[in-house]
This record gives structure tokens, C-alpha cells and sequence, in this order.
């Protein structure tokens, strides 16, 4: 009994000393989303925020021709937990990234429509995401659609 | 059949209701609306030549307030790096500093018109003045009346020349304010700001007929040394007022295809004016030597005027002999007592070497030459008062000898 305490203390001090420092709650949310035109080399930057990402793996998975992003404007915004949701004119999907060293990696890749969004927009409507096009409407979320007209 | 357009009506507003609910409006959308019509707003007050244009922007202010204060929440968040208040501050800033640009505009166009009457009046005064200065400069006898006449109008001319001018520099200033004036080139909007249609004849006119009166009156008038300094003041005052405003005046007040025409008008009287200045000290001091009868080549700087003192007394000196005594004594007296002694060296000679305009070597030839003629005409008799002495100190030394030598036997 006496040994079981031991290991039990000996856990309790192990668990302390390995936790992370951990600041919350934390709102990683941009209040619009932004519009990014795409350049010669595929990059898309957003100077408020800085950051600078290169969109030619996102237009190859979406439309399959890795040149299809010329010419093209990307729309991005970030919810408060700090997904970045990125989708463009024509496409079917929206894209869910999370941040990761030097990098976005695919979360989620959310299916909206057959034919392809016509204009859309995103709006930041805590805690979801607001995707529009023309009268349609509706929420995401990092895991997908929360309800919403289509 | 009423009830049918009832009907109608509340399916139509009832369909235009839906629309409006079911089109979603993209925060982005809403964002850059507000940015380009604050843009637009900034860029009329920027634009704005009179008041009643910057007047219309309030309403556009208003009509964005209006249009905008629903969105404040979503403006705040997303305008940077001012929120939406303080952009709106902003607006009001750039519109009421416009607003006090056109005040002040408004102020100096309402004195430049006040100038204007009374530069007016002067020049047609000053005309008048001139007029009369040159009828009785050009009179050959002068009684002591004309001449007193003569003199009284003369200040008076120059008082009120020098007032216009005056009045032209604050013209000048008023028509090109400081922030104008220092700014390295002006923009379309800076020129059309300044320009007034009222202006547009007058102004360079104004600053060529000042320049010119100025010449008119120098070579209507015999002037002092001390009235000549105080107008080469004058004209080095106004020639660096017109150096570091005149090109833009030009810019703005003069018609296209002639900008060049009148500045290379304006450069050649300030350099007539300049030059003017300088060379009525030669033809006053010519005239201090006619008042007195003498008659010298006529000279234009320091050379000519030692050469023609020169010659002069040298031409005098050849005709000693020649001439009566008493004729060339009287000449010698009128150059030298009257004239040279009394103005040339006294009064000229000063002004003439501080300006550069005589060198040391002039004045000592002049002075030398002068001394030549004067001894000519009454050679030294230094010798005579020897004698005279010499003559005295024997004598008193004879007697004084003769008188020891009466004592000496007496004695014995």
C-alpha cells in the first residue's frame, strides 16, 4: 500500500513537470475575410496579417491542372480557433488548413456544391464561418457544414 | 378589383422582402464599399478649387455616416490601422483644414482686391508726379522757386513710389502665401487655388509697372548718394521677393506659350533697374559739374570719370597762356572749390569707392592731377620767404655783431 502511494506521488510529480505552458482562451479570428490575388508563381500574401502561402497545391487538387491559378483570386479568412478556410471562384470544395511549421496542412476539405461556387465569400460569424454565394448561406466549421440554406 | 392590386402589392413587397433576406451580403463587400467611398470623399476635398465644392462634400460625409453607422461593429474590427470613428475624424479634419485653405485664400483675394484699388491710385499719381518732375527737370533756368518745387515734388515722388512698391510686395505675398511660396513646385490644384480671373492681367503687370517707374524716376531725377543707397535697397529687397516667387507667379498668371516671354521680360528690368541705379551716380555727379558750368566727357564707371577729369584739366592746363588769367582762375575755381570740394569728394567719393564703383588709384590720379593744375595757376613762392628770412637773419645778425663790438670799445 505504502509502495502504491509512492508510485502515486512519484506519477503526480512526473505529470506536473512535463506539462505544457498552455495560454487561453485564445481568438485567432480575422474579422473579414481576405481577397488574394494569385501571382505569377502561385503565391498568395496578406500584408495585414503576413502571411504568404503558395496556393498551386490548392488549385491542382481542386480543378487538376496546376496552371488553373493564374489569373486567379483565392478567399481566405481564419476562424477564432484558428483554422484558415480558403476556397476561389469555380471550385466545389472549401479548404480547412491548420497552421503548421512553414507550412498549411490540409484539416478538412468540405464539399458545397456540384457546380461549383459562382461568388463566394466568407464572412466570420464567431464561432462559425459564414460561407455565402449570391442567396445561398450557410456556417462552417473546421469539421464541416453547421446547418444553413442551400 | 381593388383587392386584386392589394394582393399584387404585398406579393410584390413580400417577394422584394425575400430577396433582401435571402441575398447575403459578404462583410468584405460592405468594407471595401466603405474604403472607396471615404476614398472618394478624401480625394473631393483634395480636389475641391471654391467652397461651394468643398460645401457638397459634407453632404457626402453625412449620406456615409448615414449609410454606415449599421456596420460600425463590422468596421471596427476591420479597418486598420483606424477604426470607424476615427476615420470619420479624419474626414472632418481634411475638410476643415480645406475650409480654412479657402478662408485664408478668401482673406488674401478680398486684400489683394484692396491692393489692388490702391496700387491702382498710385500709379496714376505716380505718373502724374513724373509728368511734372521731368517738365521742370527740363527747364533750362531754374529760379530758386522751381527749384524748391522741383525738390518737394521729388520726395513726394519717391514717397510714393515707394509705397506702391510696397503695396506690390504685399501683393506679391498675399498672391503667393508662405506655404506656396516654399513648396519647390505647385500642383495643378496649388495654381488654381492662387489664380482668380481678377488677378490674372494684373499681377505681373503691376510688378512691370513698378519696375519701371522705379527707372522712370531715376532717370527723371538727379539723386544723392544717400537716395540712391536706400533704392539699391529697395531693388535688391524686391528683385530677391520676385527671385523666390516670380517663376511661380509667371506659372500661374501668365497666359501658356508666353510664361517664357514674361519672365525673361521681368529678369531684363530687374537688370535695367540695377543698372539704372548705377549709372545715375555717374550722370548726379555729371550733374553736380554742369550746375557749376563745367562740361566733362561724359562717363559710365570709375575709368571713364578719372579720364575725364584727366583731360579735362589737362585741356586747362594746355590753354594756360592761352586763356586770361583771371578766366582760367575762375574755371579752376568752380571745378575745384565749388564742385569737387563741395560735393564730388565730400558728398560722391564715399559712395563711389563703397560700391566699388572707383578704385583708390582713381581717386589719388584725380587728386594729383588737381594739385598739378592748382599749382599752374598759383606756382609756390616758397623761395621768396626764404630770401626774406635769410635776408631778416642776417640783418639782425649784423646788428647785434656791430653791437657787441660798440659795447666791447666802451668798455676799454
Amino acid at each position: 500500500m505504502k509502495r502504491l502511494l509512492i508510485l502515486f506521488l512519484f506519477l503526480i510529480l512526473i505529470t506536473a513537470a512535463c506539462s505544457v505552458l498552455t495560454l487561453q482562451p485564445a481568438n485567432f479570428s480575422w474579422p473579414i475575410e481576405s481577397v488574394l490575388p494569385v501571382d505569377n508563381e502561385g503565391k498568395v500574401t496578406e500584408d495585414r496579417y503576413s502571411i504568404e502561402v503558395n496556393t498551386v497545391g490548392l488549385f491542382f487538387e481542386e480543378l487538376q491542372d496546376s496552371l488553373s491559378y493564374k489569373g486567379k483570386e483565392v478567399r481566405m479568412i481564419r476562424d477564432n480557433q484558428g483554422f484558415y478556410f480558403l476556397t476561389a471562384s469555380n471550385f466545389k470544395n472549401v479548404y480547412v488548413f491548420k497552421a503548421d511549421e512553414g507550412k498549411l496542412v490540409q484539416e478538412n476539405k468540405i464539399f458545397i456544391s456540384e457546380f461549383g461556387l459562382q461568388a463566394p465569400a466568407f464572412n466570420q460569424r464567431n464561432p462559425y464561418i459564414e460561407l455565402i454565394d449570391g442567396t445561398y448561406k450557410m456556417n462552417l466549421t473546421y469539421k464541416g457544414i453547421e446547418g444553413g440554406s442551400k | 378589383m381593388k383587392s386584386n392590386y392589394l394582393i399584387k402589392l404585398f406579393i410584390l413587397l413580400l417577394t422584394f422582402g425575400l430577396i433582401i433576406t435571402l441575398s447575403a451580403q459578404s462583410d468584405r463587400e460592405i468594407v471595401d464599399k466603405f474604403k472607396a467611398e471615404y476614398a472618394a470623399i478624401e480625394k473631393s476635398i483634395k480636389d475641391a478649387t471654391t467652397s461651394q465644392e468643398l460645401n457638397l462634400v459634407l453632404d457626402k460625409v453625412t449620406i456615409l455616416k448615414q449609410d454606415f453607422t449599421q456596420h460600425k461593429e463590422l468596421l471596427d474590427k476591420s479597418l486598420y490601422p483606424d477604426k470607424y470613428d476615427e476615420s470619420l475624424e479624419k474626414l472632418n479634419k481634411a475638410y476643415l483644414l480645406r475650409q480654412g485653405d479657402f478662408s485664408t485664400i478668401d482673406v488674401l483675394q478680398t486684400e489683394v482686391g484692396e491692393l489692388k484699388q490702391q496700387v491702382e491710385f498710385l500709379n496714376k499719381r505716380n505718373n502724374e508726379l513724373l509728368v511734372q518732375v521731368q517738365k521742370l527737370e527740363a527747364q533750362r533756368d531754374k529760379d530758386a522757386k522751381t527749384i524748391k518745387k522741383l525738390e518737394n515734388l521729388v520726395v513726394e515722388l519717391r514717397s510714393s513710389i515707394r509705397e506702391r512698391d510696397e503695396l506690390v510686395l504685399s501683393m506679391i505675398d498675399s498672391l503667393m502665401p508662405p506655404t506656396m511660396s516654399d513648396k519647390e513646385s505647385l500642383t495643378l490644384e496649388d495654381k488654381n487655388m492662387i489664380a482668380t480671373k481678377e488677378q490674372k492681367d494684373n499681377v505681373l503687370n503691376n510688378v512691370k509697372t513698378t519696375i519701371r517707374d522705379n527707372i522712370r524716376f531715376i532717370q527723371a531725377t538727379s539723386l544723392k548718394p544717400d537716395d540712391l543707397k536706400s533704392i539699391r535697397e529697395q531693388q535688391k529687397d524686391f528683385a530677391s521677393k520676385w527671385q523666390k516667387v516670380g517663376v511661380k507667379l509667371v506659372e500661374v498668371y501668365a497666359e501658356d506659350g508666353k510664361k517664357s516671354d514674361e519672365l525673361n521680360q521681368i529678369d531684363e528690368l530687374f537688370n535695367e533697374w540695377a543698372a539704372v541705379i548705377k549709372q545715375e551716380a555717374w550722370e548726379s555727379i555729371n550733374d553736380e559739374f554742369s550746375l557749376n558750368g563745367i562740361e566733362l566727357m561724359s562717363f559710365r564707371n570709375g575709368d571713364d570719370f578719372t579720364a575725364s577729369v584727366e583731360t579735362f584739366i589737362g585741356d586747362e592746363l594746355k590753354n594756360l597762356g592761352l586763356k586770361s588769367d583771371e578766366e582760367s582762375k575762375r574755371i579752376y575755381s568752380q571745378f575745384v572749390d565749388s564742385t569737387w570740394f563741395v560735393s564730388i569728394q565730400p558728398v560722391w567719393m564715399g559712395y563711389l569707392v563703397e560700391n566699388k564703383m572707383l578704385t583708390d588709384e582713381n581717386k589719388n590720379k584725380m587728386e594729383s592731377k588737381i594739385a598739378e593744375w592748382k599749382y599752374a595757376l598759383y606756382p609756390s613762392v616758397w623761395w621768396f620767404y626764404l630770401m626774406i628770412a635769410a635776408v631778416v637773419i642776417a640783418g639782425a645778425a649784423i646788428y647785434f655783431l656791430i653791437r657787441k663790438k660798440r659795447q666791447n670799445r666802451v668798455s676799454e
